[in-house]
């Protein structure tokens, strides 16, 4: 009986459905999150009659065939990289890209990663860190005796300094944007890596062609929209709700061949 | 041998429902019927045998409901057109439009391979660009450079066919057929939507519960035959005894 592990198939793809969406909804207030969707796609079919082939000797042809779909399989979670709302934080080192754009992070074995939650904050050197303590990429630091650090939108980062007249530069933040940003990976701590699929980083200053622009005093949140995330659980709980009813109705099938003598 | 005949088309009948279940939740997917007919053996006056047999599956093209996602590359078709997806084994078809961009900014499916667009050529997106708006009418926009000129970058392309039933289904959401595609004047595409599968659980449940019903009366039928056969032979052998 094809239909048990056809429901099977259902069952599973629905109980990967909800997983996503429980992520979504998990970092419902994570600075710079994005959403992901799971994907689904039919399975390879199997052809009892192939549609188009001769029903006669006399050139008429089947118009439809007898095929016999084997299921449903997951091909894909992707991420969707829509803009989140800003929110107003105040703090000077809260940087928000509105627009396209990563941050770039230097992780602990030197290599590069990407983000987009902006929640810098200064190490004992006085260097701009994230959370966990990685380097912003180029590296920024504020001398000791600054009073006030200003971002501006293009990225330039500038002090006063106790006792001097004249700001001074002390750099320029820089962002990288990617062909296919859905193609980067995801490996936690909002951290995202480069991949084959999401093509070479392009590194520039913010607010040049193609390139977000930098709000400092707030942060991106999460483009986790709850209703929808809601709705969506509900879907899949009943999708998976149907696919179990189709298994027992299979199951029920198979009990009254057995009571056969 | 007739109630067999029948019982096995029934348990086809049940792994189509399932399949129809199973893609509830799948972009762009339609659903399958079977259709019965009865097949007649030894067509004479004096005996006429009607076997019940499944003829062929048919796809019910009637359009999904559309699904808000807000993604730019999620289109879905207004109209009875369909992509043209480029894959290894030549082109195929589907109606699915959940598309992202490759590491070479071409439009590809979940798979990767690529939608072709006007032209049947690959449309690919520029490095630099922003917004990328998709008209009604297809047409690829986007912002690049400093950001006030608007380029387009390709033009979406749907195709029809004489005959939807001739579509074979390739998996992944994926047609294949040796009609000529024709082109498609009808279509229109709305952006940051997808359609979805148009399969409706309450139809699907009621046809479970319809066949599971029909099953158990061809088992009982079958039962029924059994016990008349051996009561005759019972009384057969009582008379000649």
């Amino acid at each position: 009986m094809r239909a048990m592990s056809i429901g099977a198939t259902g069952m599973l793809a629905q109980q990967l459905n909800v997983e996503v969406i429980s992520n979504n909804i998990a970092n419902l207030s994570t600075t710079g999150f994005k959403r992901s969707r799971a994907e689904f796609q039919d399975m390879l079919y199997e052809n009892l009659r192939r549609v188009g082939s001769p029903s006669t000797d006399t050139g008429t042809l089947l118009p439809s065939g007898l095929q016999l779909g084997l299921g449903v399989k997951p091909v894909a979670t992707y991420r969707i990289n829509a803009q989140g709302n800003l929110l107003m934080t105040n703090n000077p080192y809260d940087l928000a890209i509105n627009g396209r754009g990563f941050f770039q992070v230097q992780q602990a074995d030197g290599t590069t990663a990407y983000t987009r939650a902006g929640s810098f904050q200064l190490n004992q050197d006085g260097q701009l860190v994230t959370a966990d303590g990685l380097q912003i990429i180029p590296s920024i630091t504020v001398p000791q005796n600054a009073t006030s650090v200003t971002i501006n939108s293009s990225g330039q980062v500038v002090a006063s300094i106790d006792g001097q007249t004249q700001l001074q530069t002390l750099g320029q933040l820089q962002l990288a944007t990617f062909t296919n940003p859905t193609g980067l990976e995801s490996i936690g701590n909002n951290l995202l890596l480069e991949t084959e699929a999401s093509g070479s980083p392009v590194v520039g200053n913010p607010q040049a062609a193609g390139f977000g622009s930098i709000i400092q005093g707030s942060l991106e949140s999460s483009n986790v929209d709850i209703v929808s995330e809601i709705t969506n659980l509900i879907t899949a709980q009943r999708a998976y709700e149907m696919n179990s009813k189709v298994i027992k109705t299979a199951d029920d099938m198979l009990t009254v061949i057995s009571q056969l003598r | 041998m007739v109630l067999t005949s029948y019982q096995d088309s029934l348990s086809r009948a049940m792994d189509v429902v399932a399949n129809n279940v199973a893609n509830i939740n799948t972009t762009g997917f339609k659903r399958h019927d079977i259709k019965f007919e009865s097949l007649v053996n030894r067509p004479t006056p004096a005996e006429r045998i009607v076997f019940g047999v499944d003829r062929g599956t048919y796809r019910d093209t009637s359009p999904g409901p559309l699904y808000n996602t807000g993604n730019p590359l999620d289109i879905a078709i207004q109209g009875p057109g369909y992509f043209q997806i480029e894959t290894r084994n030549g082109v195929r078809y589907t109606r699915g439009g959940s598309f992202q961009l490759n590491a070479a900014g071409e439009i590809v499916t979940g798979n990767g391979e690529k939608l072709l667009g006007d032209g049947d050529q690959p449309i690919t997106v520029p490095d630099d660009a922003q917004d990328l708006t998709i008209g009604a009418d297809g047409i690829i926009t986007v912002k690049s450079g400093t950001g006030i000129s608007v380029t387009q970058v390709g033009k979406l392309k749907t195709v029809t066919f004489a005959d939807d039933q001739d579509l074979q289904n390739a998996g992944n959401g994926l047609y294949a057929t040796t009609q000529r595609p024709l082109p498609d004047t009808k279509s229109v595409y709305v952006q940051g939507v997808l359609e979805q599968s148009n399969v409706q659980a309450v139809n699907e449940i009621t046809k479970m519960i319809e066949i599971m019903r029909t099953y158990q009366q061809v088992i009982r039928m079958l039962d029924n035959e059994h016990q008349r056969q051996s009561t005759a032979i019972d009384r057969l052998a009582k008379t000649t005894a």
